[in-house]
């Protein structure tokens, strides 16, 4: 259960990066800090409303009272992942392999944040055209294919069908597959809508051009398509946030845990209206964490987190990236929480600081190991998630590393301090010329942390980013760059963090013992859940969230479970004015 | 290629006359209008992967110059040219991972900004944000529209069905897909247009059925029937279901609905427009790519243009849009480069185009491509190749030209801006610096049959005296665009980072 939530005011979260700032206005940079208890507390982009929290502009608010409340939750709709899960979950697996062969529904595509992100689904000319496109290609191939696939869309329509058949069956469709798809009973003007249509081009061109018709409306409706939420009556904790209706619990525990529509129990559970109370809520996410599909959803937040989906599309020098390896690398962090998780070791701090990696076969040579099948193996020169192939490569230059890319992400991604962008009009490539000559990246970069203008920043930067020069571009481990020996040793200090390190397991060891660490996890699953960034209305959500991740060792099933238990994800709470229409 | 005759669509072919109101009415407005001052429609024209700037650059600055190899293609249509070389695409020195390479430069050249990852601060297209963020990555999508979109929604009246028409040319023999995220045009930050490289689908989502009997037209009428009412229906749900929703949700259910709007109108005007041209090989309805697949561009491109022609003479679109695909090995139906892509691909699979753009040696002699590295001089091939982009405008020019539109024998290509653009300028260093650009037609009142040479007696290396932002804000200057408080448009793509057009161009 959640543990009591602490009720004192809250730190001064956004202190730090007023202080950076102020210090780099004057000439400071960042060596003017706070102290490292400000610093605990730091979130990773200081200002947290929703329009302005990668601004990196001050934001000198008060310290701000806890006490339940959440943001209001933007319109969601379904991302590319979750529109195949739903139609594989929606049709017979003949079916739906046959309607995912020929999908064009258009890919969710980030660069930041989550695929779950409200913002990177907001629907543009070219995917509403392709979201038609897509739905009229599928109803055709159902069409075509209409005596063998017609009997897989309905229990209702027999082998051997006829028309008459067809149009008995368009109720038993609308209140079965409408119904799932839709994640809860159609309205009466829905309804009566598809069967206005149905009618219309049954007589123009007759049944089957009609029931193919009724799948092109469902494949694109944007009760399919957008994750709607009104809720119902107000919610115990803060009368100005609602309860969501059954049927919009249903679907956020759903989408959270497997990424698509309501299972058979959520389904049932609304429809008896159980899915009310915060016990009848943690109850269904203790049986949906345990699904398979629950680590699936799981991969996806890796995947986002760390952003390995810039792995589809880059090239490295000197691998040649088929497609098998770019499978491996994808999968990279999905096999490690399975492994993990068969273990009944699930927890944050041995997925980033274990030494036992499966290793997939198409990797093999890149982490040394010759005849990898998948199987676990240890590996004394890596920790974790943040040591594997795919995450190295992931933060590297085609031919070479990126330390400082690798820092930055570290502190901002994995630490959520704040690291203020390049201040203007600084020559970044002036300062390098003098060092370019040297084998390795600490000597190149060294520049940066002795220049007064440059060290206030990369004081705090390199050190992490250094410490990854052990794998190289493509996450190959080494000792040497240009026959010269890596240094990767390095201390940092970061709020609550105090690490000497000689390299990166021993970096990556501390990291995943860390406080600070276990809080950012948090609130980065925070934002994968709710697919938005936090605002000031979420302080007590992210609050009790981290204490009870960090009680619980790092469960991560525990930390899943828990988010259903937040203030964010009970209740919504309606837009300020013209909230109703 | 086939002279397009307005006519052919006012009065039918093949006995269809359906749609008559709206030409008919198209064609009183035109004939009552005095010969345009600028132009009423922008046609781009994208390649990748740059010139051979010294056979491409005419020989003299100013109105008295000859065409060298590559682009003398043009000689018939000199005196509608307007030729500018030597104009940097300076927005991409501003982050160095913009520097070099392919990342970020098609997206720059029309947008005239860099990519998101580039972006500090609140990652608003602001010159600022990215010196703000210098170490900034070359990856997302351009931080903003392409100029083409920008003057399409300027431009766009209520008689055009569409805001523009996309068509792709997909020289990879290998890549099996219909349509493409476009590499140059975005409509947004991050938010590709589509391009449509199968002519059959193409021209069925422009016009409808082929003129292919009666059967196959009243099975895509049929069609056309189901998809609108199934569209109804879906905007109906829209409306549906946003009861009860807040504001912001219920905007952006409205956002999406008006989207669906599109699809409704090329519906409808697909009754207006009427008969689609004759192009052998795109004529079955809902074709797959196999037919096209292995096709050269030569090929592809002259059935695109004739699609596009036809659209023009509709009036369908402010902005038509061509984009030809591919820069490691394409097709290009030109013997000498064909042969050559083969010849070199066979010693080693990873050489071909690419490589002879960057002017490495031959793998059969050893001889490079450029004057350089052992090269004397340019090889035939490699000229060919590039002036097969230069074949392509001077043909999508000629169909203008045989396009009547307006009064007094004027064709379409005096209504029409017409801009040939790419990434690079000299190929071989893959750098965005010098970049060439054709103008043509209806120039707005810029300069015809003129060279602008943006950094006369410069090197390579030295700043030229324009950038590609001056050169898109001229390309909106052409067409009288204003901003609300009358004034012309002074600035495009990254804000903050220049001002004003390419002056010389004008007056």
């Amino acid at each position: 259960m959640m543990a009591t939530p602490h009720r004192q005011p809250r730190q001064s979260s956004f202190v730090i990066s007023v202080a950076c700032l102020t210090a780099l206005a004057l000439g400071q940079g960042c060596s003017a800090r706070l102290s490292t208890q400000d610093l605990a507390d730091s979130p990773n982009k200081p200002p947290i409303t929703a329009k302005n929290n990668a601004s990196g502009k001050e934001n000198n608010k008060p310290d701000l009272p806890l006490s339940p409340d959440a943001a209001p939750q933007p319109l969601r709709r379904i991302s590319s992942d979750q529109y195949h899960l739903i139609l594989s979950d929606l049709f017979p697996q003949t079916l739906s392999a046959r309607l995912l062969e020929r999908s064009i529904f258009p890919e969710t595509l980030i660069t930041q944040g989550f695929s779950t992100d409200a913002d990177a689904n907001r629907v543009s000319t070219s995917e509403s055209n392709r979201i038609e496109d897509n739905a009229e290609r599928m109803s055709a191939t159902l069409l075509d294919e209409a005596d063998s696939l017609y009997p897989l869309t309905s229990d209702c329509v027999p082998s051997g069908f006829n028309d008459a058949q067809l149009d008995s069956c368009v109720e038993a469709l609308l209140d079965e597959t409408f119904t799932r798809a839709y994640r809860r009973p159609l309205t009466a003007q829905e309804r009566q809508l598809a069967q206005d249509l149905y009618e219309s081009v049954r007589a123009d061109q007759g049944s089957r051009v009609a029931w193919a018709s009724l799948h092109q409306l469902l494949l694109q409706a944007p009760a399919l398509l957008y994750r709607t939420e009104r809720g119902e009556g107000p919610a115990p904790s803060n009368p100005e946030l609602l309860r969501l209706s059954d049927w919009e619990m249903a679907s956020r525990l759903s989408f959270f845990f497997l990424n698509s529509g309501p299972d058979d129990e959520l389904w049932q559970a609304a429809e008896r209206g159980e899915l009310k109370t915060p016990a009848q809520i943690e109850a269904q996410a203790q049986r949906l964490v345990k699904s398979p599909r629950a680590q699936h959803a799981m991969a996806t937040f890796h995947r986002d987190w760390l952003k390995l989906y810039q792995l589809k599309g880059a090239n490295r020098e000197g691998l040649t990236l088929d497609d098998q390896t770019r499978q491996a690398l994808l999968g990279e962090s999905q096999a490690l929480i399975e492994h993990l998780m068969a273990k009944g070791d699930g927890n944050l701090e041995t997925l980033l600081g274990t030494d036992e990696l499966p290793v997939a076969a198409p990797l093999a040579q890149l982490y040394g190991v010759p005849n990898a099948d998948g199987s676990v193996v240890t590996m004394p020169n890596r920790r974790g998630l943040l040591s594997t192939v795919s995450f190295a490569m992931t933060h590297s230059k085609s031919s070479s590393t990126n330390p400082i890319e690798r820092g930055v992400f570290l502190l901002r991604d994995v630490i959520c301090v704040y690291v203020p962008p390049l201040p203007g009009g600084v020559d970044t490539q002036g300062p390098l010329k003098s060092a370019a000559h040297h084998p390795t990246a600490r000597l190149r970069l060294a520049p940066l942390t002795e220049r007064a203008d440059c060290k206030g920043c990369h004081l705090r930067i390199n050190p992490p980013g250094l410490a990854f020069e052990n794998f190289d571009h493509v996450g190959r481990f080494r000792e040497q760059e240009k026959n010269a020996p890596i240094d990767a040793s390095g201390t940092l200090e970061e709020g609550n963090i105090k690490l000497t390190f000689s390299g990166p397991s021993e970096l990556l060891e501390g990291l995943a013992k860390s406080r600070q660490v276990h809080d950012c996890y948090a609130r980065q699953w925070f934002r994968f859940s709710t697919g938005r960034l936090e605002t000031d209305a979420d302080a007590y959500t992210l609050k009790t969230l981290s204490d009870t991740f960090w009680d619980a060792q790092g469960d991560l099933s525990e930390l899943m479970v828990q988010l259903t238990q937040t203030e964010a994800f009970l209740y919504r709470r309606p837009h300020a004015q013209d909230a109703q229409e | 290629m086939t002279t397009i005759n307005r006519r052919r669509f006012l009065y039918g072919l093949g006995g269809i006359t359906v749609g008559l109101p709206f030409l008919t009415k198209l064609s009183l407005t035109e004939a009552m209008a005095a010969a345009p001052t600028h132009p009423k429609r922008l046609l781009m024209l994208s390649y990748p992967m740059g010139m051979a700037t010294e056979m491409f650059k005419p020989s003299a600055a100013g109105s008295s110059f000859n065409l060298p190899y590559i682009s003398a293609p043009l000689e018939p249509f000199k005196s509608s040219c307007l030729f500018v070389t030597g104009c940097d695409m300076a927005v991409t020195f501003l982050n160095k991972q913009h520097h070099y390479g392919h990342p970020g430069k098609k997206e720059a050249a029309l947008t005239g900004t860099l990519l998101q990852e580039a972006f500090g601060g609140d990652r608003s297209n602001q010159r600022s944000n990215v010196l703000d963020n210098r170490e900034g990555a070359d990856r997302g999508g351009p931080n903003g529209a392409s100029v083409c979109h920008y003057i399409g929604s300027q431009l766009r009246q209520a008689h055009h069905s569409r805001s523009s028409i996309d068509l792709g040319i997909n020289g990879n023999p290998a890549r099996n897909r219909d349509d493409m995220p476009s590499d140059f045009y975005f409509e947004g930050a991050a938010n590709p247009v589509t391009m449509q490289c199968n002519p059959s689908r193409a021209l069925h989502a422009l016009f409808g059925p082929a003129d292919q009997g009666q059967q196959a037209q009243e099975a895509m009428r049929a069609l056309r029937r189901k998809n609108k009412s199934v569209l109804d229906a879906v905007r109906a749900s829209f409306t549906d279901l946003r009861q009860g929703l807040d504001a912001p949700d219920r905007a952006t259910l409205d956002d999406h609905a008006d989207r669906l709007r599109q699809i409704e109108l090329d519906i409808d005007t697909m009754r207006q427009c009427v008969a689609p041209p004759n192009i052998p090989g795109a004529r079955e309805p809902d074709a797959s790519w196999d037919p096209f697949r292995g096709e050269s561009m030569r090929t592809l491109g002259e059935m695109q243009q004739r699609i596009l022609g036809h659209a023009i003479a509709c009036d369908m679109a402010p902005v038509g849009r061509l984009e030809y695909f591919e820069q490691q090995n394409p097709r290009f139906g030109v013997n000498s480069i064909d042969q050559a892509i083969q010849s070199w691909n066979a010693i080693d699979s990873s050489q071909g185009w690419h490589a002879m753009v960057h002017g490495d040696p031959s793998p059969i002699d050893g001889i490079s491509t450029r004057p350089k590295g052992g090269g004397a001089t340019y090889a035939p091939y490699l000229l060919d190749g590039y002036r097969f982009f230069v074949q392509q405008l001077a043909s999508l020019l000629q169909t203008l030209k045989d396009t009547p539109e307006g009064p007094d024998g004027q064709s379409a290509l005096d209504h029409t801006l017409v801009v040939m653009a790419s990434d690079y300028g000299n190929g071989d260093g893959h750098r965005s610096a010098k970049t060439n650009w054709v103008l043509a037609g209806n120039t707005g009142g810029a300069k015809n049959g003129f060279h602008m040479d943006c950094a006369p007696g410069k090197g390579f290396w030295d700043a030229s005296d324009y950038h590609t932002n001056h050169m898109l804000t001229s390309i909106i200057q052409m067409f009288d665009i204003k901003d609300a408080s009358g004034a012309p448009i002074n600035e495009f793509g990254l804000r903050g980072f220049s001002q004003g057009p390419i002056n010389p161009l004008f007056g």
